[in-house]
């Protein structure tokens, strides 16, 4: 069974820990909330996933053996059909630590995957304003209003997480929404001093801004690659499991900033989620076109939420078609990657039937040290011939 | 320096992303370095090279000194006083010319009267006399569409005899655009509205070859002239040999814009009441106005008489030094209005064109150019004039001078013409650009008005290039001898 399939499986029916490894990882201590604890898991090949960890009959269990954890699928006389070594991501040191400021570092990052989540302010500013996605684990906590981190401390989480060499990449959310900026202009102090100080690359999911040259502003920065999450693309579903993004945004400001950012951003950094099962399949397959029209990555969320995800059977058409319309538009698959909670297009190559061998090369030859180091030269050219400052252009033209 | 969340909270700097192909900006960015190595390829092979035949080591030297100045110059990937810089640091350093020379040839007569000349057009501007000028002729002049067009070119041509013709383009540029905004002239469609800034481009240009103080072009050949042979020309001179060319161009230019921008335009009495709003708000003129006039027009007069015996820059200077005795202008006033890198520009320039003819250099480049090409003096007059009046379209004025007139002079002493002839055959046709926007700063903010298209001003600008031409070789063959300009015979 390809790994991707499993992902599918895992996300749907979740697993059971086996008491070796739930004593070994303690309850709670995995990347979901408490409220629904999950583990992020990584299966052969690299591909992530984030299992939701569960005490109902599931086949799947997650099993300790020593040091190494294996999962483990039992068919209906309880015997296992299924065994293969998988590794879960253990919580970072950083976690118990201390900015110098006396900040809990776990409250300032979080390890996703391979990225550095970062929310310097609150996480989710639908949630604050009590218009949640009705789906979002983030939203279904407690909405906690705090100060913004400064900006040392968060350097400072960096380093400790880059140091433990947890994370590649530095990925950014905000809590603002209903800035004319989408919440950029709250987030470009921090992005500049990761970039002063460290060499990686910067991801960041906020929200649409009102006008296109933050989008511009946004790349100039230093923003490598940007989310602007659409979530569901039928407008009255939208309106009905998004409220915050429907009542302050709307669904046609996130396909025009989506479709400007991806004119402006290399191929296949501008992606967009699009949750699986919470509106009709044509809906989905609609919305994977329209965003892949406009060159934007679409990403199948698997989130559970309070809708448990349908069958994988009828999920599998859909996820054939991301990988379809993706390539059909030419776009890059290659740099969205290492979702736990999202199937990437090129994972769901595997639906297609299709090996996509050139991509998949590409991809793993960013995962080594040098491949890496090219990535981010490349993005730092591109950059550079890319962004025109307006008064250097004056100053070149000598008027 | 600013950081980029400072431009994100609200300062004015903005960024655009260009979205062309990546290899079309490749191309782009490159073209710098590419023409970098290019300039500096240059020198280094004619350093290193056998030297030709009839060229002197020294005259090696400073060619390569002048091909990478030349690459640099034409494409502006260094500006051009950074240029001349280079050229002042290497004349020294490859043994053409002593340091010593070097910085002298800086201290040149002509680079101070036109620092003179830039001081004196910014005690105009900045007491406010200049725009008073302006306004008054069209308001006297201005009535009916044809008359205040006529006046605007004319009131153009006109300041440019006295100041430099980018700052009179930028000076009436506004007054220009404010009578377009109140005659409710359409951007893109409006004859009326591509007539007025054609007449204030083209205006300006004219009136800016007819005097010395039009722009450096004229100083800069007479600084190159003087010191390679010791003579000049007075300010009278210079005007005599200049005027009848001015006439022509203003008489052709003027038939071209309205034929090929036919008057659409009934009245202009709401540019009138503008004019008259702006005269009224002036009121009477002032003391400072009133000196810093004064002192104009004796400085004016003090170059017609005794620019010969006392020298122009030292007649700029002395009223300069009146102007700062009355107090009619401070010094942060000056440093507002000059531009201090044309000046080293011309430091540079200068000090090459005397090593070029000095080392033998510039000799040999006539000989192996110009000479093989034309037969007979006119034809070489011809020939530098098409020259100088091509690449001015394209070039900034200066540098035409500073790489023609070395070449020019040159030209001369094989030929047997008065080099006299030289700085006026380089000088006027190289403030002659009518056709492209880059031509000149003053076709530039006409264009920027957005009332002309690019196809506005090729056309036109094209058959005045050509009667231009024309006429500048009629009134060399015809009119110059009579004024003691001889083409053929050495002047006496």
């Amino acid at each position: 069974m390809e790994p991707v399939h499993l992902k599918l499986e895992l996300a749907v029916h979740g697993a059971r820990l086996d008491a070796a490894l739930a004593q070994r990882i303690g309850r709670g201590r995995g990347a979901g909330s408490s409220a629904r604890p999950s583990l992020d898991v990584v299966l052969p090949g690299e591909v992530w996933v984030g299992v939701p960890i569960v005490d109902t009959p599931t086949p799947y269990v997650l099993a300790a053996e020593g040091d190494d954890t294996y999962l483990l699928r039992g068919d209906a006389t309880g015997n296992a059909d299924l065994r293969i070594e998988v590794r879960i991501a253990t919580p970072p040191r950083f976690y118990e630590r201390r900015t110098s400021r006396g900040t809990p570092m776990s409250t300032i990052a979080t390890v996703r995957a391979g990225h550095l989540v970062i929310s310097p302010g609150a996480a989710c500013g639908y949630s604050m304003n009590g218009a949640p996605c009705r789906f979002c684990l983030e939203g279904a906590r407690v909405a906690v209003e705090r100060d913004a981190a400064p900006i040392a401390d968060v350097i400072e989480v960096v380093r400790a997480a880059f140091g433990e060499g947890v994370a590649e990449h530095v990925y950014f959310n905000t809590a603002v929404f209903d800035a004319e900026d989408g919440g950029i202009a709250f987030l470009a102090p921090y992005i500049e001093g990761v970039r002063r100080h460290f060499d990686t690359l910067v991801v960041t999911q906020i929200h649409p801004p009102r006008s296109t040259a933050w989008i511009d502003r946004t790349y100039a920065m230093g923003v490598d690659a940007l989310s602007y999450n659409l979530e569901i693309y039928d407008p009255t579903v939208l309106g009905r499991h998004c409220i915050g993004r429907a009542r302050y945004i709307g669904r046609d400001r996130y396909l025009d900033a989506l479709g400007y950012a991806a004119g402006v951003f290399p191929s296949g950094t501008v992606w967009s989620d699009l949750v699986i099962g919470l509106e009709p399949a044509q809906s989905t397959l609609a919305g994977i076109e329209a965003l892949a029209a406009k060159g934007v990555v679409p990403v199948a969320s698997i989130v559970r939420g309070e809708a448990p995800l349908p069958e994988p059977a009828e999920i599998i058409p859909v996820l054939a078609e991301l990988y379809r319309s993706v390539k059909r538009y030419g776009i890059n698959m290659g740099w969205v990657r290492d979702l736990a909670l999202g199937i990437t297009p090129l994972e769901a190559r595997h639906f297609a039937g299709d090996g996509a061998r050139l991509a998949v090369t590409v991809q793993h030859l960013t995962r080594f040290r040098l491949g890496a180091l090219a990535a981010r030269g490349l993005a730092r050219f591109r950059r550079r011939l890319r962004v025109r400052n307006v008064s250097e252009s004056f100053d070149s033209a000598q008027l | 320096m600013a950081t980029t969340s400072d431009r994100l909270r609200g300062t004015p700097a903005e960024v655009v992303i260009d979205t062309r192909p990546l290899w079309r900006i490749l191309v782009g960015r490159t073209y710098r370095p590419t023409v970098l190595l290019v300039g500096l390829a240059a020198f280094l092979v004619l350093r290193v090279m056998e030297p030709p035949a009839g060229l002197p080591p020294e005259g090696q030297k400073a060619l390569a000194i002048f091909a990478i100045c030349l690459v640099y110059w034409v494409t502006s990937v260094l500006p051009l006083m950074v240029t001349s810089l280079l050229a002042m640091v290497l004349l020294p350093t490859t043994g053409v010319l002593s340091a010593k020379d070097t910085y002298a040839l800086f201290g040149n007569e002509a680079v101070f009267f036109i620092l003179g000349a830039f001081i004196l057009a910014a005690s105009l501007m900045k007491c406010g006399l200049s725009t008073r000028i302006a306004i008054t002729i069209l308001r006297r002049f201005g009535h009916t569409p044809r008359s205040l067009l006529l006046s605007l070119f004319l009131m153009n041509a006109f300041m440019a005899f006295f100041m430099s013709e980018h700052a009179v383009a930028a000076m009436t540029f506004p007054i220009t655009v404010e009578i377009a905004r109140v005659l409710r002239l359409q951007r893109g469609q409006s004859n009326y509205g591509r007539a007025l800034f054609l007449a204030m481009a083209w205006g300006t240009q004219i009136g800016g070859i007819a005097t010395l103080l039009g722009g450096g072009r004229a100083p800069l050949a007479l600084g190159m002239l003087r010191e390679t042979t010791g003579q000049t020309y007075t300010f009278g001179q210079w005007t005599l040999a200049a005027w009848p060319l001015v006439a022509v161009l203003l008489l052709a230019g003027w038939q071209v814009i309205i034929r090929f921008f036919p008057i659409d335009i009934a009245s202009v009495r709401d540019a009138d009441q503008v004019i008259e709003e702006k005269a009224l708000k002036m009121g009477r003129p002032s003391i400072n106005e009133r000196a810093i006039g004064f002192i104009m027009l004796g400085t004016l007069a003090a170059w017609i008489i005794g620019g010969e015996e006392f020298g122009l820059a030292s007649i700029a200077m002395g009223a300069v030094v009146v102007i700062f005795l009355f107090g009619l202008l401070t010094w942060r006033g000056v440093e507002e209005y000059v531009n201090w890198g044309v000046l080293l520009m011309y430091g540079g320039a200068i000090a090459l064109g005397s090593a070029l003819n000095r080392s033998g250099a510039s000799l040999w480049i006539a000989s192996v150019t110009v000479t093989r090409w034309a037969h007979s003096p006119l034809a070489v007059i011809a020939m530098i004039s098409a020259f100088g009046i091509l690449m001015t379209e394209a070039m900034s004025h200066s540098a035409v001078v500073a790489l023609l007139m070395p070449v020019a002079l040159g030209i001369a002493q094989q030929f047997g013409i008065d080099p006299r002839i030289m700085a006026p055959a380089v000088a006027l046709p190289a403030g002659l650009a009518f056709t492209l926007p880059v031509g000149t700063p003053g076709n530039a903010i006409a264009y920027s008005s957005g009332y002309l298209r690019l196809r506005d001003m090729l056309g036109p600008g094209f058959i005045l290039v050509a009667i231009a031409w024309a006429a500048f070789n009629l009134v060399a063959r015809y009119y110059w001898p009579l004024i003691g300009l001889t083409v053929g015979a050495p002047h006496s």
